[in-house]
This record gives structure tokens, C-alpha cells and sequence, in this order.
């Protein structure tokens, strides 16, 4: 038996099933008895978190090596953190119109009651996207799925991440899912460049910042339309990151797999049931949007 | 590397765990938080399943507004009927569902009913689950003088609003098809305390005014249902734009906005 010191596509396809699955359930378990950023936690720790952490230990696999926990330049640092709020304002201009386009042509979700959130909660969700959601959120897309995915098809393993993250986020609603897998193709092209996950755990932690301290004023200014300033803000966020993303200096040496791995069945079929499982999420949007299903 | 996220996971449990735990004790403590001045009636939601079940009555000496407060730490569907004798201002019928989802602390379903003198009963329909319901309720006599304006405006003669509002805007709803469109629009340029009364006499078809603003909104504001009287929302506005937006279809009867600023 070969026995591999990087996950496989199997091995990341049958996790990330059971991630999305176990965030779901335990979100609709979790959340309404213990708060929206207990929840947060639980999801990043047990269900993003553990798994590659487990797959490590279960096959004594060196963190630095297998999921890219090395040093990167300043420069690098530097540049990951400006383009990754520089890209926000973009995705969140993304998220903004396709929230839009979907409550005008399908129809908007009713809310039956928001609870305002105790201080706690509070402070567990900022905590949670601003420093948990990367760490844990890149070790198991980035460390783990792109790596497994890097053996398959080298040169386009991160795109591949890239939509299996983008995929994820369709849990936050269907507008997610653009920006999401923009977000992620970036961060993945980060880390294939650098050989290094920490430009994409800085880049996530400017992108999550953004989102908590200014996603609530700028999306309250969007109630009427969208504001010339967002327009301008929107692709100026993207300019500055078109530019200085290509910057990133390629710092380690990549260690390039021999030969290609094939997808084997095991990996396709847990890829087709999270396809399907994460399409019927986004189908079930729809239904709600029509009011064919009562939230 | 490893070792600094292995040390941020550290920190951040250290800080998060006491959290939770506080979160959690903090849920426990006042898992309903039903005002002092309210009266107030618990149901064990898991006793049995309930179908309208009578909680129950009171007899209104004078015309008065009876503030509800109602909580729920039980998922599932939970549904408070009130039934009056009388006329329930605003509102078509002499009774009304309010549906309770899992509210507790500082979150409620407190609807504000206006009834004539005579009984009004309180009713109860859930599904046999874990949990209770709590409804609290606080009745205040109201002014006789404003008790009649109201009745006034319920009864269809929408020109009567309170002292001190002005109308913006006023209608005739039959044959008008209107999909968001502005009625009026406000601008602010300082922090201002506004007041809104919105009467509609319309019984049948769609009909909702909507107030957008940059800080603020308020959606479906009457309806010729439900609730035919907004009276005066009082609020603070942030500067900016603010649309009174009036989307109808197949209504009848009339819509007046009135302004207090």
C-alpha cells in the first residue's frame, strides 16, 4: 500500500462531506440553545479544525510541512493584509448586489424575530471570524483540501479549493457563494505562491475585520440602493488588490509530487453528495425566497 | 508557526470558555424577563399539546390599551389568540394571533392592543414540548378624548391625528396600483426626533407603507388587516433620506400619513 505523506482527494473529499454536513446539524442544534458565536466556535474548532488536526496525528504528519504552517516575508505579510481588505470591499459590493438581484427576482426571506445578542456573544463572534475563522478555516481549506488537490492537478489545486470554499459558504446564503470563492481562489493563490498558509490566515483575518467593523455601516447605507462612494470604493478595493496580489514573492522551494494522483471513486462520490448536499441548501433558499417554504 | 497558532488557539480559549460560561449563566438567570409592572402566566408547554386552550379573562371596566409581553424558551409553533367583546382598534376582527418563537431576555413579542370596555380572553395553541411560555400583560385606562379620536380613525375618518402631526400625504386606495413607489420624502440634516401616524381604512386586497432610510426602516406599517392604525411612532432619526414608500394593490378605503417633527 503507497503510503502518502500528504492527504489525498479521498481523504479531503470524504472530510469536507462530513464538515459541511456536521456544520448544518450542529448549527441548527447549537446555535439556538447556546448563541450564534458559541456556535461560531464549536464549528471552527470541532467540525473545521479537528479533522485535519486528527488526520496529522492519526498518520504523524509534520504540521509545517504537510499544511504550510512556515514563516513569510514582511513584504509578503504586508501585502497579504492590504489586499485582503482591499478585496473585501469588492466581495461585499458582490454580496450586496446578488442579495439585491435575489430579493427583486425571487423574492426576500421574512424574518420571524432577530434576537439582539448579549455582550458575550458579541464578543465570541468577533473573536471567532477575527481570529479563529482563519486559522481553522485555512488549515483545513488551504493546509489540508489544497494540498490533497495540489497532488491531483498541481497548478489547479487552489482554483479547485477555491470553489469547494466558496461551495461551503452557501451555509451564510446563496450571495455568498461569488464572493466566497473569489476569496478563496486568492487565498489559495497565496499559498501556492508562498509555499506558506500564514499570507492566507492574514489575508482571512483582514477580510473577516472588515466584514465586523464595517460590514454593519456600510451595509445599512445600502437600504435605498447602492451609494456612488461603494461603486468607487468597490473597485478601488479591487485595483489595489489586482496589483499588489502578483507581487507576492515566491519565498520557498515547492515540493512538487512526482506524479498526479487519479480520483479515485471514493473521492468523486463524496464530492457528488457534497455537491448535492450543498445544493440542496441553496434550493431550499429558493423556497424560502418563494415562500413555498416557511422559515 | 505552529507553535504561535497552537499559542493564539491557547489565548483564545482562555478567554473564550469564561464566556460561554457567562453567556450560559446569564440565559439561565432570567430566561424570561417579563417587566415588574406586567402580570403574568407561565405555561408548561410540556404538560400537553393545546388547542386554543383558554389561559385567561378579564373584564375591561373602561376602554384601555393592554400591553402584552410574551416569551417563549420552547421551539415549535406557539400561538396566542386574543379575543375581545368589543372592537380591538385597528384591527378588522376582535381577535388576533401572535405568533411566539423561542424569545427569551431581551428579546419578545409585545403587540399593544387598544379594546373597548368588556371582556377579552386569552387563548393558547402549542404543540406538547419542551419548554414554557410566559405571558405577560398590563392594562392602562386610556383618555377617554383619545380613546375617541381612535375609534374615530378605526371607524374610517382617518383625518384625525393627534395634536401637533400634519399630514404628508392622504389617499383614495380603490383602482390605485402602486409598487413602492414615493409618496414623500424626508431629509435630514441633524439628529432629529420624528413622530409617524399612519391610518389606513382599507379591508381587503395589499397595502403596506414602508419608511426606508440610511439608518433606519420600518417595513409594512399598516395593513388593512392586521393593523390599520400605526399611531405615533415616535423615534430618533440619524441625518440622511428617508422614503415613505406606499405599495397597493386591490385595496380600498383610503391611507394617511401624518408627520410630527
Amino acid at each position: 500500500m503507497e503510503i502518502r505523506n500528504y492527504p489525498t482527494v479521498a481523504q479531503a473529499n470524504i472530510m469536507f462531506f462530513f464538515t459541511a454536513v456536521a456544520t448544518l446539524l450542529g448549527s441548527m442544534f447549537f446555535q439556538p440553545k447556546l448563541g450564534i458565536g458559541t456556535n461560531l466556535w464549536i464549528n471552527e474548532f470541532v467540525y473545521i479544525l479537528l479533522p485535519p488536526v486528527l488526520l496529522a496525528y492519526v498518520y504523524g504528519w509534520s504540521f509545517e510541512d504537510v499544511y504550510r504552517y512556515k514563516k513569510t516575508s514582511k513584504k509578503n505579510q504586508l501585502l497579504s493584509i492590504v489586499s485582503g481588505a482591499g478585496l473585501w470591499f469588492f466581495m461585499f459590493y458582490i454580496s450586496i448586489i446578488t442579495r439585491m438581484l435575489l430579493d427583486r427576482k425571487v423574492g426576500i426571506i421574512i424574518n420571524p424575530g432577530q434576537a439582539s445578542l448579549s455582550v458575550n456573544q458579541n464578543l465570541l463572534l468577533i473573536i471567532g471570524m477575527i481570529v479563529l475563522a482563519p486559522i481553522c478555516e485555512e488549515t483545513f481549506f488551504r493546509g489540508c483540501i489544497q494540498k490533497s488537490y495540489e497532488g491531483y492537478k498541481k497548478r489547479i489545486g487552489f482554483i479547485i479549493t477555491g470553489i469547494i470554499f466558496g461551495s461551503y459558504h452557501i451555509l451564510n446564503g446563496i450571495s455568498e457563494v461569488i464572493p466566497a470563492t473569489i476569496l478563496g481562489i486568492c487565498m489559495g493563490y497565496l499559498v501556492y505562491r508562498t509555499d506558506s498558509i500564514t499570507t492566507s490566515i492574514l489575508f482571512h483575518v483582514a477580510v473577516n475585520a472588515c466584514a465586523v467593523f464595517l460590514g454593519g455601516s456600510i451595509g445599512s447605507a445600502t437600504a435605498t440602493g447602492i451609494p456612488i462612494w461603494l461603486h468607487i470604493l468597490a473597485i478601488s478595493g479591487l485595483l489595489t488588490s489586482m496589483i499588489l496580489l502578483p507581487r507576492i514573492e515566491s519565498e520557498h522551494h515547492r515540493e512538487e509530487p512526482n506524479d498526479e494522483e487519479r480520483l479515485s471513486v471514493l473521492g468523486i462520490v463524496f464530492l457528488g453528495l457534497s455537491a448535492l448536499f450543498l445544493l440542496s441548501i441553496g434550493v431550499l433558499e429558493i423556497l424560502t425566497r418563494l415562500n413555498i417554504v416557511k422559515t | 508557526m505552529k507553535k504561535i497558532v497552537v499559542i493564539i488557539l491557547g489565548l483564545s480559549l482562555l478567554i473564550g470558555v469564561p464566556l460561554m460560561i457567562l453567556d450560559v449563566i446569564g440565559q439561565t438567570k432570567d430566561v424570561f424577563t417579563i417587566p415588574s409592572n406586567y402580570d403574568k402566566v407561565i405555561v408548561d408547554l410540556s404538560e400537553e399539546s393545546r388547542t386554543e386552550k383558554l389561559l385567561f379573562e378579564h373584564e375591561l371596566k373602561v376602554p384601555s390599551k393592554v400591553d402584552f409581553f410574551m416569551q417563549s424558551d420552547a421551539s415549535g409553533e406557539k400561538t396566542i389568540k386574543v379575543k375581545s367583546e368589543s372592537d380591538i382598534v385597528g384591527l378588522a376582527y376582535q381577535e388576533i394571533d401572535f405568533s411566539v418563537g423561542t424569545y427569551t431576555g431581551n428579546t419578545a413579542t409585545s403587540p399593544s392592543l387598544i379594546m373597548g370596555a368588556g371582556s377579552y380572553s386569552v387563548y393558547l395553541t402549542s404543540e406538547n414540548t419542551d419548554g414554557r411560555i410566559a405571558i405577560g400583560y398590563r392594562e392602562t385606562p386610556m383618555d377617554p378624548e383619545e380613546y375617541d379620536r381612535l375609534l374615530k380613525v378605526h371607524k374610517g375618518e382617518l383625518n384625525n391625528p393627534p395634536k401637533h402631526y400634519v399630514e404628508i400625504f392622504s389617499s383614495d386606495l380603490t383602482g390605485r396600483i402602486s409598487k413602492d413607489e414615493v409618496v414623500y420624502t424626508l431629509n435630514l440634516s441633524t439628529p432629529t426626533n420624528i413622530g409617524f401616524s399612519i391610518y389606513t381604512s382599507a379591508e381587503q386586497g395589499n397595502l403596506s407603507v414602508d419608511i426606508i432610510g440610511q439608518s433606519s426602516n420600518y417595513y409594512g406599517l399598516v395593513h388593512p388587516e392586521r393593523f390599520r392604525i400605526c399611531d405615533q411612532l415616535e423615534t430618533t432619526l440619524q441625518p440622511g433620506k428617508y422614503q415613505f414608500k406606499l405599495t397597493c394593490e386591490h385595496a380600498n378605503g383610503q391611507v394617511s400619513i401624518f408627520l410630527k417633527q
